[in-house]
């Protein structure tokens, strides 16, 4: 037993998540991107914050079975799972973002204004509606720039499966909405 | 919408631009173009990624104290145990007054030595070296199986009760069993001295993509042209060799027990066996000499 606590030892120095350094520079790396997923995922109501929390919590307490390779893939798992375990989970609320005053720029015609309001209303009840996974990546291209690629490898997805996704996703929006522009 | 293609390469942002301007001319462009500008309303709002990595420590504090109580506990008993080998370490050999670091394990393992050489030790396998005499010269001690790539440095030397190879810096495996002795050079240049009383203090120098084998004293010479060990990568590979050897490398991989027709032992056996998949690995070892195979529990038994 001490010999293979020895090896342990000399094998495991810098990646260890047990290690605080180790940890900190995990939460520091994923939790940003880990609450947008689930914020776009799941919505405002149902305090993606608060999971992202439990997650690391949970990881933190099994850091000695996890990986430093394997933790965000195991970060998402939890999270996923304890989003899905939340019984009065509520629907998904997509809040306009505080700072944010429509997509009116001082030139445009009182009609535009008016018309790109009622569309931007439209557009939240329609996104609203989407699957979790429709909206996720729409959003995650769209809004936070990302690129298929990198979308698959947050979600675990195949890229074939991110483009179909964000095409759908599209093709909804367009179907309930683009017509009427 | 209607091109699919163009469109999804519009929004990987993986369109020339050339590509890009004929793009902004269509309809696809103009309506992606006003839902991307009403999707940034519904932007996540930003993590204050500190504060939110302070408010979980807070909220596991109390935790934490009771596990640090537990390491603390656990602690004491490894450094206890650490006192005990050494002690034992320092009475079974007392003639060297050096602490000796053992790995042995019933897996794969790899180790990274304090010169940066990288070892794998197969299973069954242990490796220990002097940590005091280590600076001056790199002289390890090996029962079973193990893969090296050395460092460049000062001559490094591994010691099993078969033979003694040497070697400046390259890549090797020695492979010490019982009646068995073999040692494959993967790069560079070793040199192999066995113990072997008929054999005594002769050299056997290997390059590259060479392979020496010393069965119940039987030499034997081979070229490999693999660049790595093959149980490495989780498959026991052999090349001529007597039967009951193939047969203690699988009893050591699935810790089991085999017994044999006799008339078996000695014939030659070339192919692999998988280390992870009992099944396929049974029929690998069985099916090329003809035989049947029967499992029980922990045992198997092969006839004709």
């Amino acid at each position: 037993m001490p010999k293979y606590f020895i090896l342990k030892m000399s094998k495991e120095n810098s990646d260890n998540v047990c290690e605080e350094k180790v940890f900190d520079q995990l939460f520091r790396s994923f939790s940003e991107e880990l609450h947008k997923v689930l914020y776009y995922k799941y919505g405002a109501d149902n305090d993606p914050l608060d999971i992202v929390q439990e997650a690391f919590s949970t990881l933190w307490d099994n850091c000695a079975k996890v990986t430093l390779e394997k933790a965000r893939g195991y970060l998402y798992t939890i999270a996923n799972n304890k989003m899905l375990n939340v019984i009065s989970r509520r629907k998904t609320v997509l809040n306009y973002a505080s700072q944010y005053n429509g997509s009116v720029t001082s030139n445009q015609t009182p009609q535009y204004v008016l018309e790109s309001k009622e569309f931007d209303h439209k557009l939240k009840t329609v996104l609203e509606s989407l699957t979790e996974d429709q909206r996720v990546t729409l959003m995650m291209n769209r809004v936070e720039g990302k690129r298929h690629k990198e979308i698959a490898e947050i979600l675990g997805i195949s890229t074939k499966a991110v483009e179909k996704r964000i095409y759908k996703a599209l093709s909804i929006i367009e179907e309930q909405l683009g017509k009427k522009i | 919408m209607k091109d699919q293609e163009r469109i999804l390469q519009y929004l990987n942002g993986s369109l020339s631009a050339k590509e890009k301007e004929e793009f902004m001319k269509t309809e696809d462009y103009q309506f992606i173009d006003q839902v991307t500008q009403s999707l940034q309303a519904f932007k996540a709002p930003t993590l204050n990624t500190e504060e939110a990595l302070t408010t979980l420590k807070n909220r596991q504090s109390k935790q934490a104290k009771a596990v640090e109580f537990s390491l603390w506990n656990n602690a004491w008993k490894v450094a206890a145990s650490i006192v005990i080998v050494a002690a034992a370490l320092w009475f079974l050999y007392p003639k060297s007054s050096t602490e000796q670091f053992v790995a042995s394990h019933e897996q794969q393992t790899e180790w990274i030595l304090p010169d940066a050489s990288k070892v794998v030790l197969n299973k069954h396998s242990e490796l220990s070296y002097s940590e005091e005499e280590w600076e001056k010269s790199r002289n390890l001690q090996l029962t079973g199986e193990a893969y090296f790539e050395v460092e460049k440095g000062s001559q490094f030397t591994v010691t099993t009760t078969s033979g003694i190879v040497t070697v400046l810096g390259t890549r090797f495996t020695v492979n010490s069993r019982e009646n068995y002795y073999e040692v494959t050079c993967y790069e560079g240049t070793v040199a192999v001295t066995t113990t072997d009383p008929k054999n005594k203090d002769t050299k056997t120098i290997l390059a590259k993509g060479e392979q020496v084998r010393w069965v119940n004293d039987r030499v034997q010479r081979n070229t490999v042209r693999a660049v790595h060990p093959s149980w490495e990568s989780g498959f026991s590979d052999f090349e001529e060799v007597p039967f009951y050897f193939v047969i203690k490398e699988f009893e050591r991989q699935y810790d089991v027990t085999v017994e044999y027709p006799e008339s078996e032992a000695e014939r030659l056996f070339t192919g692999s066996f998988h280390n992870e998949d009992f099944n396929s690995a049974l029929k690998a070892i069985t099916i090329p000499l003809s035989l049947e195979f029967q499992t029980k529990g922990n045992s198997v038994t092969l006839s004709k």
